[in-house]
């Protein structure tokens, strides 16, 4: 039993589950104090430890857990909110974890205000027993959305590429994971290359760019069922997937007229509908929130520049977007629409930038030098990128707030994330 | 009366400390959601990237290109030019051009420039007289880079088109 | 000819409809950036709410209505995002250094001495704003332009009893950093030198303007 119980450990250890690191934090986070939760104490630590790092993740929370505490409070019915002010501490988490039933598990927490003095919230969270980490995600998503108002990221997904070698042969992955990495799942397995996935508006499906055929061709791929097929069935390459925010169209890049040049794919009646036509390159598009508008790069001008056209009129001229730097490239929207996070260049370095659409300037938002694939989570408040350190390739995350964090993967290179929509 | 609006009175002081109380605390309750999540394993087929085995005689020639180009220098047409002879003295010669970029930049960008660049390696071919059915393009990006590493030299030796 | 009275009313009534609309989104309707000093006379405030006993605060929550629009209005103008808008560079992090020509009238007024020509509502207004300044800390990453109202009530020791948002910035991470400084502030210790009566007229209710200009 002891061997196959150490056995049992180490595979899980070697399911090689991304890990997190903070390298920064923001610069005027809420503060909260988590008190361990009643209940079974290996659980308990699980999810304190998992919205620990979900709210630090955020960039709007810097956490003090019960060891940073001057007294415990856990027996006590009234909090001496006075106390906590004086620690700066801004809220305060008590929960509680019921385990007893072997087939549910139940997380209760309450949110104290130090300032009012009072609850401001009591929730309760019913999950099963093997999924005690997306129980966490569903507290930490409570506690952002009750103190900022904002909707929580921490239960959501994120899909990624992985490339790895095995023996020789380059074995590439589509990976799914949670919003902070762990829980790791492959989606797709292949000797060849895989590019560009996203996600369906319902987060069900996703499309991507495989090169199994020897050419590159774009996959639909349902989440669920596994079953997929290829979006346009030519023989020409195709590739650069965005699905519509309704989920029934596909903006994808065809190559059928000597050039790149971006379609409209309508998923239901399998129509293509041509949006650019210029001898130049056009890729890379993406969809406004409200779907009447699509973004793209475009090598028009000399250099690759971001372009907007407008679907409701279409044969007007697309209009330029980006005028600093000598490359802007794969943009997408903010969730709220007032501007874009795209990749940029400048004095040779790759660097992730926004831009409000109602200022004439970027804003660099990331340090490295190869930055790129920047994925905005569905609250427009986190980034996350791919980035090159020392020949590896690592994904990282900034907020709007100043936070950064890493993902670093213990298995091969990891490139090209893409956030999904709301899970909740 | 008196009694009655006594009573209206403490109703409506429990209701409102109630509503009050309720007001200021949010309280809710929700399950979590679960799916399922399926896996797909896909093998290459045989005759995918570079295929040796359909041609009699194989070119195997590269060109260069710079940073976000796709113009041809003297030294590619001078590669392209043995090309040419070798294709005009075997007729029966098929060759496919591949393009590809360094790793810098986006990858859809540079699935479309290693397009570009194999299509200026077409374009010098028809345009010596090589028929259009003998020469097919395709696009790897920096997807198959021949030399790993994030310096100016490695870079210059993906930005290539090959031709085999 | 009913008919076509009918008909009238209802162009003239459609024309009204369409012209209010156009004015709308033309944005005629809209006052950006209307200037509001200090007042020296503040509006005369109603009675206010504190939390000493429960049932008053219950009776209170009945008039609420009533108390829509007694409050003294100040502005909280961050000489800090000023400074920095003046360099014009692209670092949007407040500047920790107040601009000398701003900070000069300011550091006079913080000799709190007894100058019968400086009105003691304005000193306590400039007191208060100063405070809340310190403690304000506008998030990285927004856009210029953003201007969001507070509304805080405060009792007679200085500690600030309620807040709410009065009007939206439109950005709610700009919202809640001004929220976060009132809430962080929790008590102006100098109102224990402010006479009641000032403070009776005065200070129980305030709107904070969040404009950094």
């Amino acid at each position: 039993m002891k061997i196959y119980f150490y056995l049992f450990f180490v595979f899980l250890n070697l399911n090689a589950e991304l890990v997190l690191e903070i390298t920064e934090s923001s610069d005027n986070p809420y503060r909260i104090a988590i008190h361990n939760f009643d209940g079974q104490a290996s659980i308990s630590n699980e999810i304190s430890a998992i919205i620990k790092a979900d709210l630090q993740r955020t960039g709007e929370f810097s956490v003090l857990s019960s060891d940073d505490l001057l007294t415990e409070e856990v027996y006590q019915e009234e909090l001496n909110y006075k106390n906590y002010r004086l620690l700066g501490v801004d809220y305060i988490l008590k929960g509680k974890i019921n385990s007893k039933d072997r087939v549910n598990i139940t997380v209760s927490y309450d949110i104290y205000d130090s300032v009012k003095e009072k609850k401001i919230r009591s929730s309760k969270i019913y999950g099963i027993p093997n999924k005690t980490r997306q129980l966490a995600h569903y507290v930490s998503d409570g506690i952002y959305e009750e103190i900022t108002g904002l909707k929580g990221v921490s239960s959501t997904k994120m899909l990624y590429v992985s490339e790895g070698l095995v023996g020789s042969a380059k074995v590439y992955k589509l990976m799914l994971a949670d919003a902070d990495g762990m829980n790791e799942q492959t989606l797709l397995k292949s000797n060849s290359a895989i590019i560009s996935p996203s996600w369906s508006p319902d987060s069900k499906e996703i499309a991507y760019v495989s090169f199994e055929t020897g050419l590159a061709k774009v996959f639909i791929q349902n989440i669920a069922t596994g079953s997929r097929e290829v979006a346009v069935k030519n023989k020409y390459q195709i590739s650069s997937p965005a699905f519509s925010p309704d989920g029934k169209f596909l903006s994808l890049t065809l190559y059928q007229d000597g050039n790149a040049e971006i379609y409209i794919l309508n998923l239901e009646n399998k129509n293509l509908t041509r949006l650019t036509n210029h001898y130049s390159i056009d890729t890379e598009s993406s969809w406004s929130p409200d779907g009447k508008k699509i973004l793209f790069t475009s090598g028009r001008s000399g250099s690759p520049q971001l372009y907007e056209i407008d679907l409701l009129k279409f044969n007007t001229k697309p209009k330029r977007l980006t005028f600093d730097g000598s490359y802007n490239a794969k943009a997408s929207y903010l969730p709220s629409n007032e501007g874009i996070v795209f990749v940029q260049r400048n004095e040779g370095e790759f660097k992730i930038a926004l831009k409000y659409f109602n200022e004439n300037f970027s804003r660099p938002l990331t340090e490295s030098r190869l930055d790129e694939s920047p994925s905005i989570s569905p609250n427009g408040n986190v980034i996350i990128y791919a980035i090159k350190e020392d020949k590896v390739g690592l994904l990282a995350g900034v907020t709007l707030s100043g936070a950064k964090f890493r993902l670093p993967s213990s298995s091969g290179e990891v490139r090209e994330p893409s956030w999904s929509g709301y899970l909740r | 009366m008196y009694i009655q609006s006594n009573n209206r009175n403490i109703f409506y002081v429990s209701f409102l400390m109630f509503a009050v109380s309720c007001s200021t605390t949010n309280n809710t309750e929700e399950s979590v959601y679960n799916s399922t999540v399926s896996s797909v394993e896909v093998s290459v087929a045989e005759d995918s990237i570079v295929s040796y085995d359909e041609k009699p005689i194989t070119t195997n020639a590269v060109v260069y290109f710079d940073f976000d180009k796709f113009t041809l220098s003297t030294k590619s047409i001078q590669t392209l030019k043995s090309v040419v002879r070798a294709m005009n003295d075997n007729t029966d010669m098929v060759i496919t051009v591949s393009g590809h970029a360094d790793e810098r930049g986006t990858r859809e960008y540079n699935l479309a420039l290693g397009q570009r660049r194999g299509d200026a390696v077409k374009d010098y071919l028809l345009l010596n007289g090589i028929n259009n059915n003998r020469v097919t393009v395709k696009s790897f990006g920096e997807e198959y880079p021949l030399v790993t590493g994030s310096n100016d030299e490695s870079w210059s030796k993906n930005r290539r088109a090959e031709i085999n | 000819m009913q008919i076509n009275t009918n008909y009238t009313i209802a162009s003239i009534l459609s024309f009204l409809i369409h012209a209010s609309l156009i004015l709308f989104l033309v944005g005629y309707f809209y006052s950006e950036k209307k200037a509001r000093p200090i007042l020296n006379n503040p509006i005369e405030v109603s009675l206010i709410f504190e939390q000493d006993a429960k049932i008053s605060s219950i009776k209170n929550t009945i008039e609420k209505p009533v108390a829509q629009k007694s409050y003294s209005e100040i502005k909280i103008v961050s000489s800090k995002i000023t400074a920095s808008k003046i360099n014009q560079s692209k670092e949007f992090e407040p500047v920790i250094n107040v601009i000398p020509e701003i900070s000069k009238p300011i550091s006079e007024e913080k000799n709190y001495s007894n100058n019968e020509q400086i009105n003691d509502a304005d000193k306590f207004s400039l007191m208060i704003i100063d405070t809340i300044e310190d403690a304000w800390l506008k998030p990285k990453n927004i856009q210029d332009g953003l201007v969001c109202d507070l509304r805080i009530q405060i009792n007679k020791n200085g500690r600030i009893i309620n807040v709410s948002l009065l009007r939206s910035s439109g950005n709610i991470r700009f919202d809640n950093s001004a929220i976060k400084a009132v809430k962080r502030v929790e008590t102006f210790n100098f109102f224990s030198k402010m006479d009641t009566k000032i403070y009776q007229s005065n200070f129980k209710n305030i709107m904070l303007t969040f404009n950094p200009l």
